[in-house]
């Protein structure tokens, strides 16, 4: 069940599933007591949220959960959170130089990944990753901007973007 | 101006912040007002935020009067601005912008639209419990609406049922006012339900049904408000 | 001595608070400015609510809560961002170079 149905229930019922789950979690988790009215008033109030937006959001009913997708999720993760720091050492050396010598253009990027949470998944941590910046996502390429690109082959820098982040995301999100 | 007039301005700026931190002495007795409602809040409310507990009881009649004057906001934006056949029209399906928003912008408002959706009913619900209560959670609600608006064009908001909501919502907090002088002790006295017990969800009376009503009216009218001034 | 390495942890983030100011200060243009001025504070914004978390256990998970916000909206927006500028391009964008093909021919560059 990978397409959307004509008759859209199944695939309208696993979002509103998964965004209950969510909506739940996140109330208990601000609210930060397990005291029964709170809990119960939670659950209410996440499943009329969920009712409502699961219905009109096609993305909350992409999500699929199995052992195989949450350890790759956390694979990207932990690939995410090195690549970040890195990169933002990186560029308070920019930030810092004496002269800023930077040759700041533009890339195209190629990706496979098909869902929308996938896409915006790697969009997002190339955006956050200091040196990127996503400017545009069609179809299957993907505008980059990157602050410097002295000394590196385009191509080259345009591959490597992705490089440890698209592999994990493929096998969670699709 | 040239870049390097900026310094004189940064440094004038930093001397007055620096004052203003480092002659900052905490006031360690509250005055006796605030001493007296500070202790009759939580004896005679059974609500653990004081703040709200003013807002929508002591002084609840000045809340109405402000929910009143954002109405008058909303009714004179939706004078100024409003006045065009185009938004009523049912032949126009399809709303574009000059340069669309991207698909990046619309699936991250897909995920973020119920989460704040969610966020404004907690503040809503625990009012009385932290901060929060009517008034923010009517604000956060209609960031909801004006992340809806920015992100996909083709979202029409609806100005029909916001205003019958608006108006319910407006005439349940009246009838919970009358409710307060029939059963307890004024207008709008949250004493008609049980307190309840402290710093529970359904405790301190009928405060946090009153935020209910008061964040519902709230969050419609700054939604038209929004939703007005786009085109 | 948590509160010790708390404190040092906001400071960190101060810091890299500070230099995406400086950052937006010192680029020479819109795409190079919005680098500075989104990134660095992600990070700042991160390693502040990691200080607090040390400063407060009892709040990590609230503040967990934020950070993930804090990821989630910040690309998204810094994003919009470049993307309007990009469109504005003729207006605001001197000197950023188009370096491979496949670029939209109706947003060619300055």
């Amino acid at each position: 069940m990978s397409s959307r149905d004509v008759n859209a229930t199944p695939f309208a019922l696993r979002g509103f599933v998964w965004l209950w789950l969510l909506l739940v979690a996140i109330w208990l988790a601000v609210s930060s007591t397990f005291a029964v009215e709170s809990v119960l008033a939670g659950a209410l109030i996440s499943a009329a949220l969920a009712a409502f937006f699961a219905r009109r959001f096609d993305i909350w009913g992409g999500i699929r959960v199995s052992p195989g997708r949450v350890y790759h999720f956390l694979l990207y993760t932990g690939a995410f959170l090195r690549e970040l720091v890195h990169a933002n050492i990186a560029m308070m050396r920019y930030v810092y130089a004496p002269r800023i010598q930077i040759e700041p253009g533009i890339v195209t990027v190629k990706t496979r990944l098909k869902s929308p949470i996938g896409r915006l998944a790697l969009a997002n941590s190339i955006s956050l990753t200091p040196g990127s910046l996503v400017l545009d996502l069609e179809g299957d390429e993907m505008l980059v901007h990157c602050l410097d690109l002295r000394g590196a082959d385009p191509s080259e820098v345009a591959r490597g973007m992705t490089r440890g982040i698209e592999a994990p995301l493929e096998k969670t999100f699709g | 101006m040239p870049r390097a007039a900026v310094i004189p301005l940064l440094v004038a700026l930093g001397v007055v912040f620096g004052s203003v931190a480092i002659n900052y002495s905490e006031r360690t007795v509250l005055p006796p007002l605030a001493e007296a409602y500070v202790e009759m809040v939580p004896r005679e409310l059974g609500a653990p935020n004081v703040i709200t507990g003013i807002l929508l009881n002591y002084r609840a009649f000045d809340t109405l009067g402000e929910v009143a004057v954002l109405f008058m906001v909303a009714a004179g934006v939706g004078l100024l601005l409003g006045g065009r056949a185009k938004t009523d029209d049912p032949d126009e399906t399809q709303r574009t912008a000059a340069v669309p928003p991207s698909e990046i912008v619309r699936h991250g408002a897909d995920i973020l639209v119920p989460l704040v959706a969610l966020f404004a009913a907690y503040i809503v619900v625990h009012g009385h419990l932290g901060p929060g209560g009517g008034f923010q959670g009517g604000a956060v609600a209609a960031s909801c609406i004006l992340l809806l608006v920015l992100a996909k064009p083709e979202y029409r908001v609806k100005f029909a049922q916001l205003s019958v909501m608006e108006s319910l919502a407006g005439l349940l907090i009246v009838l919970l006012g009358v409710a307060g002088i029939v059963f307890a002790g004024g207008f709008l006295d949250n004493r008609i339900l049980p307190l309840g017990e402290f710093g529970a969800l359904f405790s301190a009376g009928a405060i946090p049904l009153l935020s209910v009503f008061l964040g519902a009216k709230v969050g419609c009218e700054l939604s038209v408000i929004i939703g007005r001034f786009r085109a | 001595m948590t509160e010790l390495i708390g404190s040092i942890v906001i400071l960190i983030g101060a810091v890299f608070l500070f230099s995406a100011g400086l950052g937006m200060f010192r680029m020479p243009d819109a795409f190079t400015r919005i680098q500075a001025g989104t990134k660095a504070t992600t990070l700042g914004n991160t390693l502040v609510l990691i200080g607090i978390a040390l400063y407060f256990p009892s709040w990590s998970l609230k503040l967990l809560i934020i950070a993930y916000f804090v990821f989630m909206t910040n690309p998204i927006s810094s994003h919009a961002l470049a993307r309007a500028a990009y469109g504005l391009q003729g207006r605001c964008g001197g000197g950023v170079r188009l370096e491979t093909a496949g670029t939209p021919d109706e947003r060619s560059g300055p």
